[in-house]
């Protein structure tokens, strides 16, 4: 399988201060990374480099084989990030946020492609309300709808289970799982051990040092931390 | 997977179309919900109220100009507040550094605001999807560029109406449209600055050039050949420009965007030290002070009153208060007493002090700061008043200095007594 992301001594950070330890890392087509860590320890701010949200402090990242330019269309088509981003416009539906997303991506069928992603989400009968309308919860179902409806060879998702029930949190998995059978990576932030033994194939702890661990490894440093 | 690979030039055409498809989308479906929500009742008192209150502005501000011209015209000769003007500076010159200051600040602010920008919804929604962005950024940007323009000449054709006496009603509107093509070209240098184009040293020098000559155009008795190059000049800006508003960086138009809107809401609610407050966020404590204010900081000292205005001292060296506005009001207050002919009294006056409120307003910037966590206020050991007169101690002490320098020029151009200083 290609590799289809590539971090060579990454240093992220704010203000010129690194937060973590240097990180180097690939992720191959089909492979889901699950990225572990403290709080503060710095895994939004990788998962936000590594989505060209923030420049990196030194060391570079390169999607295809190619350096990152968030601005350039060809890498807005390949990567997909979920932030947790409470910004939606408060005059569009559900259903209308999400019908943006695909028509923006050029999905075939994108009314028909909305209805599924909404079964999905358990998001049918909310389709027609304002996000103002929604719970805490069904705000970040339908983030994590955005990001799932589109195409891409790279998803990032920054700890996907926040404020989700256990079930949603298990059909997310799931979806993560297909993605990279599809042939996608996944770069995973989350601390939720269930959620990353149930899809990474590899596990990054980030601190100090960053160091690479099997899943079963990661669970248990979230379970102790 | 496929590689990342550039679109072909007909892909970017139907990534523009897409792109435009989507803004329509957007709009529509906003515009939907809104006539859904809102009854005919509360239209009619939206449209009530703004054309109310548009009148009553325009009514006022016709009232002002016309007062204020006949006011000019009766009392120029006779008045000022300087005994013995040592150095007279020509009123156009006056003019013309006037107009630069309006369109330097016009500039800086335009560049703090955007001004290509998307709002925060916007740069969640639009911004990642893989299309050409200038459908999404452009007609904003085009109808600011607009505004500015019709604004800018408006505002001049009051201000011609009422210092330039002289002037033929013609004049008065060949000069208003001068300084509306001057506003526009003030918008479109912060743009281009955005872009990229103008960078640096030199960036910054082709601009205050540039800005230069827009002001000194209107404020001269404006021929048609000068103003139409002025008018040529913001046109090839606005054509240079616009077709790449597409290509600002997305983390400068969600930058952009989140100030605008901060700025804006807190303009609304009618909060000055919010809009202030907006304008001067961003800008992150330097770290560069060569630890000067670290090692002040870390000396010993005794009680915590102490140490608190320790602590607003070395947070106000940090923060590096501006130190070009306070000049620039001090030139201000020094050209209106110098000005050939003699502003009246109360106008030369009325600039010492809008100088010395817009002063104070800016070196109340730390105040304002650590107005932001009164939390941690709270947790000293001291009484809340003596917390708020710390706050305000810094700014004092540099606003007296302000007052001491402006006190001394008064007295040297012969318009105060010396006793004045101390």
């Amino acid at each position: 399988m290609a590799t289809v992301l590539e971090a060579d001594r990454l240093v992220v950070g704010y203000a010129g201060s690194p937060v973590c330890g240097e990180v180097s890392v690939s992720v191959r087509a089909g492979e889901v990374l699950g990225v572990v860590g403290i709080n503060g320890a710095g895994k939004s701010t990788v998962a936000r480099t590594i989505a060209g949200r923030q420049a990196p402090l030194s060391g570079h990242v390169k999607v295809h084989g190619l350096l990152i330019d968030p601005d350039a269309v060809p890498f807005r088509r390949e990567v997909a990030a979920v932030f947790d981003e409470d910004l939606f416009f408060p005059s569009l539906t559900v259903r209308e946020h999400l019908l943006l997303i695909a028509r923006g991506h050029s999905l075939d069928q994108p009314e028909a492609r909305v209805e599924e992603e909404l079964a999905f989400f358990g998001l049918a009968g909310r389709a027609d309300a304002v996000p103002d309308a929604l719970s805490s919860g069904q705000r970040r179902r339908l983030l994590l709808a955005a990001g799932l409806i589109r195409p891409s060879s790279l998803l990032i998702l920054d700890e996907p289970e926040q404020r989700l029930d256990p079930q949603m949190r298990v059909a997310i998995g799931g979806r993560i799982a297909h993605h990279a059978r599809a042939g996608g990576a996944v770069v995973l932030i989350t601390h939720d051990p269930q959620l990353l033994l149930a899809t990474a194939s590899r596990c990054l702890v980030i601190d100090e040092e960053v160091q690479e661990f099997k899943p079963d490894k990661g669970a248990s440093i979230i379970a102790g931390s | 997977m496929p590689a990342l690979k550039a679109p072909a030039s007909g892909k970017q055409e139907s990534s523009r179309v897409l792109s435009a498809e989507i803004v329509r989308f957007t709009h529509r479906s906003a515009r939907r919900y809104e006539r859904r929500q809102i009854s005919w009742g509360d239209r009619f008192i939206d449209v009530y109220n703004n054309v109310l209150g548009l009148g009553v502005a325009l009514a006022m501000a016709g009232s002002f100009v016309f007062a204020m011209r006949n006011e000019i015209a009766l009392r120029t000769a006779v008045s000022s507040i300087v005994r013995n003007q040592w150095f007279v500076l020509p009123q156009p010159a006056l003019w013309s550094l006037l107009g630069l200051a309006v369109l330097a600040s016009m500039s800086n602010l335009s560049r703090k605001l955007g001004p290509i920008t998307v709002t925060g919804p916007e740069s969640t929604w639009w911004l990642p999807l893989p299309l050409d962005r200038r459908p999404m950024v452009g007609p904003r940007f085009l109808r600011k560029v607009a505004l500015t323009t019709v604004g800018s000449a408006l505002a001049y054709l009051l201000f011609s109406v009422m210092t330039s006496l002289g002037r033929s009603p013609g004049e008065h509107l060949i000069a208003s449209v001068a300084f509306g093509a001057a506003g526009m070209i003030a918008v479109l240098l912060a743009a281009t600055q955005q872009l990229g184009i103008l960078r640096g040293r030199l960036g910054r020098f082709v601009a205050a050039l540039v800005l230069l000559l827009s002001a000194v155009v209107p404020a001269l008795a404006p021929g048609p050949l000068p103003v139409a190059g002025l008018c040529v000049a913001a046109v090839g800006l606005l054509i240079l420009v616009a077709p790449r508003a597409g290509l600002v960086s997305a983390e400068e138009l969600t930058r952009g965007g989140a100030l605008a809107s901060q700025a804006s809401a807190s303009l609304f609610a009618m909060d000055s030290n919010e809009v202030l407050r907006a304008l001067g966020s961003g800008k992150l404590p330097s770290k560069n002070d060569g630890g000067r204010a670290a090692a002040f900081y870390g000396k010993p000292v005794r009680g915590p009153a102490a140490a608190l205005i320790r602590a607003d001292i070395v947070a106000f060296l940090r923060l590096h208060p501006p130190l070009l506005p306070p000049f620039v009001w001090l030139g201000a207050c020094v050209a209106s007493l110098l000005v050939e002919g003699g502003l009246p009294e109360f106008v030369q006056l009325a600039i010492i002090v809008i100088a010395g409120c817009a002063t104070a307003a800016g070196m109340g910037s730390i105040a304002r700061r650590a107005a932001l966590v009164p939390e941690l206020d709270a947790l000293l050991p001291l009484n809340g008043a003596v917390v708020r007169t710390s706050r305000i101690l810094m700014p004092a002490a540099a606003m007296a200095l302000w007052m001491t320098v402006l006190s001394a020029l008064l007295v040297l151009l012969g318009a105060a007594d010396p006793a004045l200083v101390p």
